[in-house]
């Protein structure tokens, strides 16, 4: 049997009437995923309060289907790391997609947006197979440890042992929480060392027909140079300012330099190309003598003779 | 960052009539440089705003007379290629909007054929409009070449 594509509505922003009907859309598909994480989360959660009263007061579900499940072979390690883990990252990938706020067919027009510029719009990490590869390794070991399939007669190895897998337990949950808060977005590869990532913003409430910019993308660049490089702190803010890019703050603690672009769905190809522009430029000038010569003196004192340049074409790309 | 009009003033004592003004080599190519920064910044206002708006008819008119500067005739899906527009369907309101105006001329060669054309007549600045789209103004078909150019893609 043939597998049936996944078929999104078209969302369509060219005038009022069909752009808040493509909200609609795209907040009943924000609810459906946020509902169905949620749901992940409370099974998990049943599962845990349920499994905590047999272990408790096992007397309670004697001789029912839940005091047979008890009488397995795993041990309370086992199940209570599965719910664990299970449960913690879904908690944090709940939180994330209420912050990061991207549904099918949102991702579907952009990706219809993207080709028609010849650009492939991918998914930088999917922290879900992450987390699944992971945690079903340590699983597999440990119900391997509850069979007794591994077992060490030497101290000092079973120590090494628990040590090892201990860590690697830490990691199993940490590794792909941190790719769910830093990595997880949507992103347009340009060349090896440029990319560029994406989020999307709109409002969760019903849209009034008073509210402008509904859905909005924001686009982030790779990193650039660190914020204390003077060469790049001047070519940054010479193309940020000419190309008009958005110059929100991101966290301080941030210590790159970054081009951000701000884009609705009607302008984004254009908002798009942008920013990429703003890149080949950045490319260009980055450690280009000339510039990062002159970033030690202030922009208003070059020279005539290397502007003048700018019209032989040499600078072509800052026309 | 291109002069400010207020400072191009000054940096040359246009309005001092006390002085002659009179450009000589090094200056005359300051001069040169300074002016076409602000008639860059101008296209540059006109790209960003044309797409702050919400109806694309702004960008059809920086594209048609772009494509002036090559193309002796012009119908819409020109426009829509050299804006880089998906659906032509995209662009309707804009052409009847520019139309209605008095904008554009719409010439109807047969019903899928319409030549297109900035109205210069009944709108006297489209003239210096046209001029400086088409010295400065980079279309989004344009961009995209670079792009592509520069990830190695051509």
């Amino acid at each position: 049997m043939k597998k049936q594509k996944n078929i999104f509505p078209d969302l369509d922003f060219e005038n009022e009437e069909n752009t808040f009907k493509s909200i609609e859309v795209i907040q009943k598909e924000f609810f459906k995923k946020t509902i169905k994480t949620l749901l992940y989360i409370l099974i998990v959660l049943a599962i845990y309060i349920i499994y905590s009263l047999i272990t408790i007061n096992p007397e309670l579900f004697e001789n029912t289907f839940i005091g047979l499940i008890n009488q397995t072979y795993y041990s309370n390690f086992t199940i209570g790391w599965i719910l664990f883990s299970t449960s913690t990252f879904l908690f944090v990938y709940f939180l994330k997609i209420i912050y990061l706020k991207y549904t099918p067919s949102l991702i579907s027009f952009i990706k219809n947006e993207s080709k028609n510029l010849g650009f492939d719009f991918k998914k930088e990490f999917n922290s879900g197979q992450v987390f699944l590869l992971l945690n079903s390794i340590s699983i597999s070991i440990l119900i391997y440890i509850d069979l007794g399939l591994i077992e060490f007669e030497d101290n000092s190895v079973s120590s090494f042992f628990i040590f090892i897998f201990s860590a690697y337990l830490i990691l199993c949950l940490v590794l792909p929480i941190i790719l769910v808060l830093f990595d997880d977005k949507f992103i347009i590869q340009l060349k090896n060392d440029f990319y560029i990532l994406f989020d999307f913003h709109f409002k969760i409430g019903k849209p009034k027909k008073d509210d402008s910019n509904l859905v909005g993308i924001h686009l982030t660049s790779n990193r650039l140079s660190p914020k204390n490089d003077r060469c790049g702190r001047v070519i940054h803010s010479k193309i940020a300012k000419r190309r008009w890019l958005s110059r929100r703050k991101k966290s301080k603690l941030n210590p790159y330099l970054h081009f951000y672009e701000f884009s609705t769905p009607l302008n984004f190809q254009k908002q798009f190309l942008n920013i990429a522009l703003a890149l080949t430029e950045w490319q260009s000038y980055y450690g280009s003598r000339i510039l990062c010569f002159y970033a030690r003196i202030p922009l208003n004192k070059v020279e005539v003779k290397e502007r003048f340049l700018d019209y032989n074409k040499f600078f072509f790309a800052f026309n | 960052m291109s002069i400010s009009f207020e400072e191009f003033i000054e940096k040359y004592y246009i309005d001092d009539f006390t002085k002659t003004f009179e450009l000589k080599g090094q200056d005359k190519v300051n001069f040169y440089n300074d002016f076409n920064d602000i008639i860059k910044g101008i296209a540059r206002i006109f790209d960003k705003l044309t797409n702050i708006a919400s109806l694309r008819g702004g960008q059809v008119l920086m594209s048609l007379a772009k494509l002036e500067k090559s193309e002796s005739v012009i119908n819409k899906t020109d426009i829509k290629r050299n804006l880089n527009i998906d659906r032509l369907e995209k662009l309707f309101h804009a052409f009847d909007y520019l139309e209605e105006n008095n904008y554009i001329n719409i010439e109807k060669k047969t019903s899928k054929f319409h030549v297109i054309k900035l109205n210069e007549k009944d709108n006297p600045d489209f003239t210096l409009f046209r001029e400086i789209i088409q010295k400065f103004w980079i279309s989004p078909e344009e961009e995209e070449e670079r792009v592509k150019k520069w990830r190695g893609m051509q």
